[in-house]
């Protein structure tokens, strides 16, 4: 008598477990808005277009890079005739290491891209502008689920314009890589072979640093090993190049990727290119 | 979102408790005494030029490696049946990683996948398909059940081997699922990457659709060498069982920090 008794007092909980434990949507797992910042456009001004995604808690999207595994966010920004758009920057990710040495370049919380639009001489006074993006995306957590979405955005032609999103600009463009030579401090030879090729990097004053490598058909990161002390960081990232394969671009082999370097102000990026041939003593 | 948390908290807490009983289940203390000899050559003659090919295995420490006798295993499939390389040397083999709870497997062996006729096909033409199964039991797509519904939902017929501890997915460096990896009639791993250029089932841009796995076994049958011999795998990372020794080391680390 007392089992069946429990047996239905408990079934409500065991029917709302196993309904939740349904595989969760992509879709909605992962919030994409897309702003800008002015709330209108004049002829022939450039302003940025911010794509923003945000993510439930504990779930990550990733990087341009996304690693061992995974799949990189993808956007696709569309804007009207006349208007041109530039590369879309993207923020340098955080790694994220797994069992069976799995690394990952991940984003978690939020993602802002950033796209400069130059507006053509003609634009019209009143007339209502729309700019979207679709995006596709791997979103992860214990499980990963693909999704997909779309954002628009309608902005007016008009004389004069006001900036709108400041904050969130400000925000974004703290987390995009910067030029290398904006850190004129730090010291990045490549040693080692031609066919493994080790980026040193030195900068003092760092208390850490990171690398993340961009995608590359020849050249892949290996490893990599750091090192800090009171005078500043120092990183080792270890590479192999793959022969050259007739069909692929017969550019130089060059070591790219993002420099991390975290000092006692805060954070900060920088992009990297060098070539992966180390230099003759 | 907050009741999918909780409910899945509760259901990691309960599946952790059952894990252990489920791996003590899977694991085994010594590998399975297998036949790792070479199929016997018919006439004496064929056995004086034959040279045994004896296959490093994960349980002594090997590594896979491009170009070299690839390692082998001792593991068992979904019915507790013993699965391993060494009694399929003289045919050529392809590892391919699964989880069954893994969006990009699903749609591999979904309606239209790849995965959904590939196996069956190259079987036909003598080529022995292996599926391994790394995820911790405790996660998701992990479990012996699990798989089962799964090849059955799926069609699935080839062999899936349960590999709870992940010994035999780290030494073969499987990051993801599907990735794959091809070894010839000698023994030698040949092949490793991804299963094809399309993730998901679609390719980026205009590309042509290439199953490199395919490409490798073309390539090998034709007495070529592979072609295309590693790519970047893609998919969701391999569920992995923590390593205690692994964090001891890390402890060790901190502490000396």
């Amino acid at each position: 008598m007392l089992l069946p008794a429990l047996c239905a007092a408990f079934a409500p909980l065991v029917a709302t477990i196993q309904d939740d434990e349904e595989i969760p949507d992509g879709n909605t797992l992962v919030k994409p808005s897309l702003l800008a910042d002015v709330d209108s456009i004049v002829a022939g001004a450039r302003f940025e277009l911010l794509l923003r995604f945000e993510l439930e808690p504990k779930w990550h999207v990733y990087w341009t890079n996304p690693g061992d595994a995974g799949q990189a966010l993808q956007a696709k920004l569309k804007a009207p005739e006349g208007f041109v758009v530039g590369e879309t920057r993207h923020p340098w990710p955080h790694r994220l290491d797994q069992e069976g040495d799995i690394i990952a370049y991940v984003h978690e919380k939020e993602v802002v891209l950033l796209a400069s639009v130059v507006a053509p001489a003609d634009v019209v006074e009143g007339r209502d502008y729309e700019f979207s993006f679709d995006a596709r995306w791997l979103v992860c957590t214990e499980l990963c689920v693909p999704g997909e979405g779309k954002a628009t955005l309608s902005l007016k032609g008009a004389k004069a314009s006001k900036p709108a999103n400041e904050a969130l600009l400000l925000a974004a463009r703290k987390h995009l890589p910067q030029a290398l030579d904006k850190l004129p401090l730090a010291k990045l030879v490549v040693e080692g072979s031609a066919s493994k090729p080790v980026l040193q990097a030195t900068v003092p004053g760092a208390q850490e640093l990171e690398f993340f490598p961009h995608l590359d058909e020849r050249v892949k990161m290996t490893g990599r090993t750091r090192e800090a002390g009171t005078s500043g960081a120092k990183l080792a990232a270890e590479f192999s190049v793959k022969p050259h394969k007739p069909g692929q671009p017969a550019e130089e082999p060059r070591v790219r990727g993002v420099l991390w370097v975290k000092t006692a102000k805060g954070e900060a990026a920088y992009e990297v290119a060098l070539p992966a041939k180390p230099k003759s003593p | 979102m907050k009741q999918i948390h909780l409910a899945s908290l509760a259901l990691a807490a309960f599946a952790v408790v059952g894990a252990g009983t489920v791996a003590q289940a899977l694991s085994f203390e010594a590998p399975a005494v297998q036949d790792r000899r070479p199929p016997r050559p018919e006439s004496p003659d064929a056995d004086k030029k034959e040279e045994k090919v004896v296959l490093p295995k994960v349980a002594d420490g090997a590594k896979a490696e491009l170009g070299k006798l690839a390692p082998d295993f001792a593991l068992k499939d979904l019915d507790g049946k013993d699965v391993g390389l060494s009694k399929h040397l003289g045919k050529i083999v392809v590892l391919e990683w699964l989880n069954p709870g893994c969006p990009y497997c699903v749609q591999a062996y979904g309606e239209n996948g790849a995965l959904r006729e590939q196996p069956d096909r190259v079987k036909k033409e003598g080529v022995v398909w292996l599926t391994i199964n790394s995820t911790e039991p405790g996660k998701d797509g992990g479990k012996v059940d699990v798989n089962k519904d799964f090849a059955q939902k799926n069609g699935i017929k080839s062999t899936i081997a349960m590999d709870p501890d992940g010994a035999v997915g780290r030494a073969y460096g499987a990051k993801t699922t599907p990735h794959c990896y091809v070894i010839n009639e000698k023994g030698v791993l040949v092949y490793a990457g991804a299963l094809d250029n399309a993730p998901m089932g679609k390719v980026e841009g205009d590309q042509k659709k290439v199953n490199y796995v395919d490409a490798a076994i073309a390539d090998i049958k034709a007495g070529r060498a592979v072609a295309t011999s590693e790519t970047k795998p893609y998919g969701c990372s391999v569920k992995y069982a923590k390593q205690e020794k692994r964090e001891e080391k890390k402890d060790e680390k901190k502490g000396a920090n």
